[in-house]
């Protein structure tokens, strides 16, 4: 009985044909019907998402600057405060560039300089 | 890691909205599916082809319904199971598929004869459902399980066909002294 399987295994292997595209592929691609699928970054789901990400990423960076100045603070330790502002600062810099994607990193750096352009604007302006 | 690559060109389409990552899976399972029509429809290449440009359209069409649990390879050939299935209805609606099916061997009989191929006058002497589940189990290197999820049948059936299938077959090596 196994004898009699791989046998038939045997036959039917040698007869497995590979067969070439010769032109197979791009005749079925000419007949794809026009389905156009609306890429993600195009939904306004997607829009949405980054947003509330980018929003929860700024209040957490926030809480975490604000938790270790009050801690400073309350330890009455300015060196320790400017110490640990300074790492917390360059640590989550360094986060921010490997977790967070190029074009919300490039967002938030654009919405800062045009928050700190208005200000000097607006100063100027009085 | 071929699954991984799979999900990836099909993200490439459904959510990126780039064509170039269906070219590349036709490129990649046209054969496949091509080997499978050409076993079922005993060897007939150009209706082969018809089907297998009708299963890579309807699996186009319907992308965003695979949803990985099973390999894509598997998925597409249940697309194309059914539509060979279809096939064989619009050619006799009325009777049964099987006797579509037989009908259908008999007419591809007489062209093989001419071809004197000896693994279309193998396949030929089993029946419909035999001839798909050897085909996919011994050729498309499918599990039992994934044959079940292709053709819809249970896995007990399955077996019993295999099982029928590789009798006849075994009768057929010996009368033809395959392997001496």
């Amino acid at each position: 009985m196994e004898n009699d399987d791989r046998q038939i295994r045997a036959f039917l292997q040698e007869r497995k044909q590979k067969i070439k595209d010769d032109g197979f592929t791009s005749r079925t691609l000419r007949h794809l019907p026009n389905v156009e699928y609306v890429p993600l970054t195009h939904r306004k789901w997607f829009m949405v998402l980054m947003a509330v990400l980018a929003a929860t990423l700024l209040v957490v960076l926030y809480l975490h600057y604000a938790k270790s100045l009050v801690e400073g603070i309350s330890l009455s330790c300015l060196p320790l405060v400017a110490k640990e502002y300074l790492f917390v600062v360059g640590k989550n810099i360094l986060r921010l560039i490997s977790s967070v994607n190029l074009p919300v990193l490039v967002g938030l750096i654009l919405s800062v300089h045009f928050f700190i352009g208005r200000e000097i604007y607006l100063r100027l302006k009085d | 890691m071929e699954k991984l690559s799979d999900i990836a060109l099909i993200a490439r389409v459904t959510m990126l909205g780039d064509r170039r990552g269906f070219d590349r899976l036709v490129l990649k399972y046209q054969s496949q599916v091509r080997r499978f029509f050409i076993n079922l429809t005993h060897g007939d290449a150009g209706l082969s082809d018809d089907l297998s440009q009708e299963t890579f359209i309807k699996a186009y069409l319907n992308l965003k319904s695979f949803k990985a649990t099973a390999s894509f390879s598997t998925w597409l050939l249940r697309i194309g199971y059914n539509v060979f299935y279809d096939y064989l209805r619009s050619l006799k609606p009325e009777c049964d598929l099987e006797e579509a099916a037989q009908d259908f061997s008999s007419s591809a009989l007489e062209r093989e004869a001419e071809n004197s191929l000896d693994l279309e006058s193998a396949l030929a002497l089993l029946s419909q459902n035999e001839r798909t589940c050897i085909t996919l189990f011994y050729m498309e290197e499918q599990k039992i399980k994934d044959i079940a999820s292709i053709t819809g049948l249970k896995e007990g059936t399955i077996k019993s066909h295999l099982s029928r299938a590789k009798d006849k077959l075994s009768v057929y090596l010996k009368e033809n002294g395959y392997g001496k």
